[in-house]
């Protein structure tokens, strides 16, 4: 099974980096999680967003309006698990590195024939 | 008037001139022609825009300048070279190169200049002139040395490119990995000359210091990869303490020592959010680990308070990526904050004994000091004086000086 990790911004909330010792855990951790094959890709949603609209058969690609606010994916994460369970687990680790806040957690349903293994 | 705009102009000298140069060196495919028509461009905007103004998009002006001067040129000289412009560059779309355009011609320059079958210097002195805009005497300047010798590394780059036939492009993915550690290792360099302290120059290396984070910016902008974050990281975190690193009198002043009120927290702010993002991107690199170091010394409140266990723990990661015993040392003298002098001296002797940085002058002083500690002064003095024998620079020889004649008196 394949997760999507994400935690978003808090409005008005500057985000704050974690202390040396949360970054250190981290380190440690994603290291780990690299080595062991559960991450299947790691990457952040720009602010930048192109906007691709086809209205009245007339297609118009602008930039922006840009993303905002708690709509921010500063980074996110793809694992791969057995289970359900696991995937909390590996959340729970990450979010402990990082300290108090949500962190959110969806799987990744495959829609096409084969399973969805999305590799960067 | 006339002066503010020949001010203007070489403000986007310097931010433009890498752009116009990747930009034109894509159109024409030839890299000495491209630098010759982004020359030539650059003089007529000298002539032109004091008078006619500055155009709205002078970074389109300046290529469709240069191409045309490009394209007399080779009429006029009948090189009989095969003009690719039109196929790359459609004459009625110039006004809008799209900016995924742009960064990759960006991308391809810094790849072509910071090219691994280059000598090191040539590398080094074609990203400060091509990429960073900066003149040929600046670079000669800030590494004091002569303009003809950093012509001659610059010419022997075009040679180079010409006889190996250095492809301009970006690297594919099998590659990418490498040809970033290239630039990255170029772009660490250019820092740390500008970073290491020389008195009386301060000014002078502190631009090399800026170029490098300027460049380094430029790349993560690109392609932002764990380590090319690092890197911008660890250069920032560095930056940031250039204030309190140095006496006026140019001696060295040591971690222990320096005023951390003076360091400069916009930098190290923007550092530890990059090396958070670096952190989770990928598996940790060398230079973000030595990013990851330099954020646990930036977020102490002092030398005492600093985390040493955490610091040691980092020199144990880059020990398994890079066996150097430089790194050796380092982690030797953060275990004796860790544990004590005696620890970090053990580990000290026993480098020594493997004949390990037996010419190093930051061995013995290091040694010195955790024999001061220990209440060995003779032995002390005598590592101090070994140092002295060993070491180069002068705003370190003061230093020396001074820890011996402290001891001595």
């Amino acid at each position: 099974m394949q997760f999507f990790v994400y935690f978003t911004m808090e409005e008005g909330k500057p985000m704050s980096p974690p202390s040396p010792e949360g970054m250190a855990k981290m380190g440690q951790f994603m290291q780990e999680s690299f080595e062991s094959g559960k991450i299947v890709a790691t990457g952040q949603l720009p602010r930048e967003t192109t906007y691709v609209t086809l209205d009245k058969g007339e297609f118009s690609i602008s930039d922006g309006p840009f993303v905002e606010g708690k709509d921010i994916i500063p980074g996110f994460t793809i694992i791969e698990t057995d289970t359900k369970e696991e995937a909390i687990e590996w959340t729970k680790s990450l979010r402990e590195c990082m300290g108090d806040g949500v962190m959110k957690m969806a799987q990744l349903r495959s829609t096409s024939q084969d399973d969805l293994k999305p590799r960067l | 008037m006339r002066e503010e705009i020949s001010k203007e102009i070489s403000i986007i000298y310097n931010s433009e001139s890498g752009k116009v140069l990747a930009s034109l060196f894509r159109i024409l495919g030839d890299f000495e022609l491209a630098e010759e028509a982004m020359h030539e461009a650059f003089s007529i905007a000298i002539q032109k825009w004091p008078e006619e103004g500055i155009p709205n998009n002078p970074y389109s002006w300046l290529i469709s300048t240069g191409k045309f001067k490009a394209i007399d040129s080779i009429r006029r000289e009948s090189r009989g070279k095969e003009i690719v412009t039109e196929k790359f560059f459609p004459a009625d779309k110039e006004h809008t190169i799209e900016k995924n355009i742009i960064e990759d011609d960006q991308l391809r320059l810094i790849f072509y200049c910071c090219h691994s079958a280059l000598p090191l210097d040539s590398r080094i002195a074609l990203s400060l002139r091509d990429i960073c805009g900066m003149k040929t005497e600046e670079i000669a300047h800030a590494y004091f040395v002569s303009s003809e010798t950093v012509k001659k590394r610059i010419s022997r780059a075009k040679a180079l490119f010409r006889e190996k036939k250095i492809p301009y492009e970006i690297p594919n993915k099998a590659e990418l990995t490498n040809r970033m550690n290239a630039v990255l290792h170029v772009i660490y360099l250019i820092f740390n000359e500008g970073y290491s302290a020389s008195s009386g120059e301060e000014h002078i290396r502190k631009d090399l210091s800026n170029e490098a984070i300027f460049l380094c910016r430029t790349l993560v902008n690109l392609i932002s990869t764990s380590e090319s974050m690092g890197l911008l990281a660890l250069l920032l975190i560095q930056e940031a303490r250039r204030e309190s690193r140095v006496k006026q009198d140019g001696e060295v002043i040591t971690l222990e020592w320096q005023d951390r009120s003076l360091w400069n927290q916009n930098f190290i702010h923007e550092g530890l959010e990059l090396l958070n993002q670096s952190i989770k991107a990928g598996k940790m690199g060398p230079y973000t680990i030595q990013a990851a170091i330099a954020s646990v010394h930036a977020t102490a409140n002092s030398f005492e308070s600093t985390r040493w266990d955490l610091i040691v723990n980092y020199y144990d990661m880059l020990l398994k990526i890079n066996q150097s015993p430089i790194v050796e040392l380092n982690r030797a003298i953060a275990v004796g904050q860790k544990d004590g002098p005696s620890a970090g001296l053990t580990l000290i002797k026993n480098l020594m004994k493997k004949k390990k940085l037996t010419s190093y002058h930051l061995i013995y002083s290091a040694k010195a000091d955790f024999l001061k500690k220990l209440g060995e002064k003779e032995k002390a003095i005598q590592s101090y004086q070994k140092a002295l024998e060993l070491v180069n620079k002068e705003t370190e020889k003061k230093y020396l000086q001074n820890q011996l004649s402290e001891l001595i008196n």
